[in-house]
């Protein structure tokens, strides 16, 4: 008896330890660069230098789309030659971002050795979600590409265009694919369905399962990035309605653009470069200036062609006025479906 | 009946109690917090209160097979004190080793975690004990760290 | 035949020293991160991707998927010789390798897990060859409603293994399904059961749970046997690199389990979304319905090689979509993905016309790293011997280190390690109260699938559980669950029927 019940005791620890140390790691692993002596801008007045060894840090695990997009421009910036830092890479995942944003909003405030890859949709939508940590925590450095988002139905559907669909939607509820509840693409098809009338049901899937449904003509219709639909618009699999950049893009000029269809429709997925709040103009400055040169070189052209994203540098501010809006637009939408908290 | 049985008998009786409250709180919890049905498909609450209900009339069978002594061929050994300590003892130092380990540092935190293994556990003499410690501790750091980037916690000691 | 044009071209391609260097790198290291817990294959190739950069596009390739296909042989070792499974999908090979392996057969475990493991990876590979390309199409027709059917046949299985206390086989596999509520709901977006802790958002992830269950616990089982305690020391010692080679008899239990566990691992793999664990719990759940033999769940090889031959067989299937429609269907394959676009090559079905060396290369290569996979496992079972005798006295920490470590390093979160140990006490209860864990192990796989599929099915059908049964593909397999479902009993009573 006593056996099982120490047991037991110990089964009860073991749930309020973990309980605890959620809360004692989730400002958690403390930055290598503290090993380095702080190069804190309070120091010198006028000039920012960085030290050597630079924190990429990013809030997810090591392989998705934001971790390797860090990868890539910190490895782009020392193969081009505009920097020879060295990079040190975290991952702290969780929580769609949230566990990575409050590391650095409580371990790394301030502190100038971090650079943090950016994608917009967990800069704003768990805060319109109800969450605590935005990109208004971090100082924008500048954003480097965007990914715009395309309505896209599948080959074998019979659907050519954008009115095809509109057609049919008065003969029956057309069904979508979305990839996450709350996502660009799903925000982007709810917007489509208020401004056009059509009756839609949009099934929820996850990750990239959307794109498969499509492919597979399980659904109607589907709202990916561009960089994600391409290959398969290129091939004919799928088909090309509308996108949402506000010109027509060169990779497809056929297809036309939301705008020009009569729906103010231009949602895009941003992917740029941010440092923890509370940094010195100084510092992110240093960084806007090297970012500069990045998307000016040919390695990135090509990088950026090759995944088909589409340069559009927005520097420090503008970054920010861009997200304002975007954020602004977002929680509109999102308190309608229901989906703000 | 021996005291094997009655232990095995009782650890199955609180089991099943476990079982019971447990599914009570997931259909209870999800039926109040979450919605039943959504608009073409079954909402969220649907699976977790089904579940939750089968798990508590389950968990009553159980309880009522055990007092029916359905389940007494199956008795295992009973641990002993002595085991039972040593078990205890060692997830003591599991959970001691993830409320320091933050603070210390995964190296250290590690380092002390296999001593104590080694010394109050395995009984190993400390000359076995802190080789082995220190050498798996920094293999590990090796493998996972160098070779495989994986970043570990990190102490005040700054690793 | 164009085809073997193509794959003979990829072989000539491959003969060279330093890609042969970095496939035997790659397989290599697979084995080893295959073997150690917690860490997967995805963690691996994520981690290796940016050092690829500097390599050729073929050498980068040749590598990664040899590091993608050794992980499901390495993680085979662990999971017979000390019930630590090193992926998810060793789980499964771990219920009967590791009851063989306690029963001093664990030589002939480690020997079938190969041989199966080898046969599952050389005919997938053939396979893919093959029909790959047509198989993807087919694969597109593979949607929510097949899914659940897919998933619901996996679960079915926990009626053949309750033994006689269903009530408690039961229970297990609920018990796992309701594990898999916690966390965010994909059909509704919201967060259940989370409590707002930003670690419960993300829900309990599989590895923890099974290292814990299976491994962990059984690290409790040996401390409460004591610090002197003789069994292990046996169990190491019985284990010889010549007893690994299969018996004539073993064969004939071997083979037909491993290519049956093949055609399905293949299948399944290529689906995107079902991976090597689904695989390996369709396999194992197949071959219990043909088994002959009696130890099935406490020690048959069958059950070993159905299990390793599927889940090595369905890293080839998830070639499939990868290469012929340039779909990830698995974080892995998602890296591998990205590694493609990164040396500038168009993924989707132009793969084969604009890169086809590159890419017949890769799959040659495939074949000769099944063959260094083989030889590299069989030689590391006797190094895996020698330390595990070498280190009786201090393997209760060096395992726990490594479970530690190895648990923490996928998500990079100490609140796994929490969970692998609050499963390891669950575990150790569970089995000391007779509770069985293989259903709790399907339900934690099975669950959270089975329910976001049926609901989306039901969002496509637009509210009607119809499409369930108008849909070819669904209806049929379903109709395979409710056989197979009643198929044990009612042969059962027919048995007992004439026998009167």
């Amino acid at each position: 008896m006593k056996k099982s019940l120490a047991l037991l005791l110990a089964l009860c620890l073991v749930v309020a330890a973990t309980a605890c140390s959620n809360s004692s790691s989730s400002s958690a692993p403390a930055s290598q660069a503290s090993e380095a002596a702080p190069a804190s801008s309070t120091e010198a007045q006028g000039s920012y230098t960085p030290q050597k060894n630079i924190t990429i840090f990013a809030p997810y695990s090591a392989g998705g789309g934001v971790d390797i997009w860090g990868r890539n421009f910190s490895a782009m910036l020392v193969s081009t030659g505009i920097v020879d830092n060295n990079w040190v890479y975290e991952n702290v995942n969780g929580g769609t971002g949230q566990v990575g944003l409050g590391t650095v909003v409580s371990q790394y405030q301030g502190k100038d050795s971090v650079l943090i890859p950016t994608a917009t949709n967990y800069l704003m939508t768990p805060y319109i979600q109800g969450k605590e940590y935005s990109y208004k925590d971090l100082t924008m450095v500048a954003q480097l590409v965007v990914d715009y988002r395309v309505f896209v139905t599948s080959a074998q559907s019979g659907y050519t265009s954008m009115e095809d669909l509109i057609t049919a939607s008065k003969d029956h509820e057309l069904v979508a694919a979305i990839s996450g509840v709350g996502g660009i693409g799903h925000i982007a098809i709810e917007q489509f369905k208020s401004l056009s009338g059509a009756s839609i049901r949009s099934v929820p899937f996850d990750g990239n399962e959307d794109t498969i449904a499509l492919l597979g003509n399980q659904v109607e219709l589907g709202n990916l990035a561009l960089s994600e639909a391409l290959p398969h618009i290129q091939s004919g699999d799928l088909i090309a309605l509308a996108v949402t950049s506000e010109e027509r893009l060169p990779a497809i000029p056929d297809i036309p653009t939301c705008t020009e269809l009569g729906y103010d429709i231009t949602f895009k997925t941003g992917r740029g470069v941010a440092m923890p709040g509370g940094v010195s103009d100084e510092a992110r400055d240093y960084w806007i200036d090297k970012l500069q040169q990045l998307v000016e070189t040919d390695e990135f052209k090509a990088y950026a062609d090759n995944s088909s994203n589409t340069i559009a540098f927005l520097a420090g501010e503008d970054y920010v006025a861009d997200l304002d809006r975007d954020y602004e637009a977002m929680k509109v939408i999102m308190t309608d479906l229901g989906l703000a908290g | 009946m021996d005291s094997r049985e009655k232990w095995f008998r009782q650890g199955n009786y609180i089991t099943g109690g476990l079982f019971v409250a447990l599914g009570l709180f997931m259909s209870i919890y999800a039926l109040t917090q979450y919605s039943y049905m959504d608009r073409y498909s079954l909402g969220p609450a649907f699976y977790p209160a089904w579940i939750g209900g089968f798990i508590v009339l389950l968990g009553l069978l159980i309880i009522y097979q055990n007092h029916k002594n359905r389940y007494l061929e199956q008795k295992k050994k009973v641990p002993t004190r002595e085991a039972a300590n040593r078990m205890a003892l060692f997830v003591i130092m599991c959970i001691l080793f993830l409320v320091v380990v933050n603070f210390l540092g995964m190296v250290i935190s590690l380092i002390l975690f296999l001593l104590a293994v080694n010394r109050m556990i395995a009984q190993n003499t400390w000359k076995r004990s802190i080789p082995m410690a220190v050498l798996t501790t920094l293999s590990i750091y090796l493998v996972f760290h160098v070779i495989f980037y994986i970043n570990f916690p990190e102490g005040f000691l700054g690793f | 035949m164009d085809i073997l044009e193509n794959l003979l071209a990829g072989f000539q391609t491959i003969f060279c020293l330093d890609t042969m260097i970095y496939l035997f790198v790659g397989t290599f290291l697979g084995t080893i991160i295959g073997a150690l817990p917690g860490m997967g294959a995805s963690t691996g190739t994520s981690i290796l991707l940016p050092l690829t950069f500097s390599m050729s596009p073929l050498n980068a390739l040749v590598m990664l998927m040899g590091v993608y296909y050794g992980t499901q042989y390495g993680g085979s070792l662990t999971a017979i010789l000390i019930n630590i499974p090193g992926t998810s999908s060793s789980a499964i090979t771990a219920v009967d390798g590791y009851a063989l392996m306690k029963r001093g057969k664990g030589a002939i475990a480690l020997g079938a897990a190969q041989f199966s493991s080898f046969i599952g990876g050389m005919i997938s590979t053939v396979l893919l060859t093959v029909c790959g390309v047509s198989l993807a199409r087919v694969a597109l027709k593979f949607s929510a409603p097949e899914y659940f059917a897919l998933t619901l046949m996996g679960l079915t299985l926990v009626s053949g293994l309750t033994g006689n206390y269903p009530a408690k086989g039961y229970m297990m596999m609920l018990f796992g399904m309701a594990l898999g509520c916690v966390g965010i709901d994909t059909v509704s977006g919201i967060e259940r059961f989370a409590f707002d802790s930003l670690y419960l958002v993300d829900g309990f992830k599989t590895v923890p749970i099974l290292v814990g269950l299976l491994g962990f616990s059984e690290l409790l089982g040996t401390i409460e046997k004591g610090p002197k305690n003789q069994d292990n020391q046996g169990l190491t010692t019985k284990v010889r690199v010549a007893d690994m080679i299969p018996s004539r008899r073993d064969w004939k239990e071997i083979l037909p389990s491993s290519l049956r566990g093949t055609v399905i691992g293949f299948v399944v793999g290529a689906l995107p979304g079902a991976g090597a664990t689904i695989s390996s719990v369709l396999a194992y759940g197949y071959q219990k319905k043909r088994t002959h033999n009696p130890d099935f769940g406490n020690g048959a090889v069958d059950g070993v090689s159905a299990a390793e031959s599927s889940n090595n067989a369905s890293t080839g299937g998830a070639m499939v979509p990868m290469l012929a429609l340039g779909i990830p269907g698995s974080p892995t394959t998602a890296i591998l993905m990205t590694a493609l676009v990164m040396f500038g090559m168009k993924t989707g079905p132009q793969l084969f016309t604009t890169n086809g060396t590159t890419i017949w290369a890769v799959i040659a290569s495939m074949y000769i790293g099944n063959v260094f996979l083989l030889v590299i496992n069989i030689l590391m079972v006797p190094l895996l011997i020698f330390i595990l005798h070498l280190a009786q006295d201090i393997l209760t920490p060096l395992v726990a280190a490594l479970c530690i470590v190895g648990v923490y390093s996928l998500y990079g979160r100490i609140f796994d390690v929490g969970i692998m140990l609050l499963f390891a006490v669950i575990g150790y209860f569970f089995k000391k109260f007779n509770f069985p864990i293989l259903p709790l192990i399907l339900g934690v796989i099975l669950g959270p699938t089975a329910e976001s599929s049926f609901r989306q099915a039901m969002v496509m059908s637009g509210g009607s559980v119809g499409i369930f049964l108008t849909r070819p593909i669904s209806c049929i397999m379903l109709l395979v669950c409710v056989v197979s479902f009643f198929y044990t009993p009612i042969k059962e009573r027919l048995r007992s029927k004439s026998g009167q």
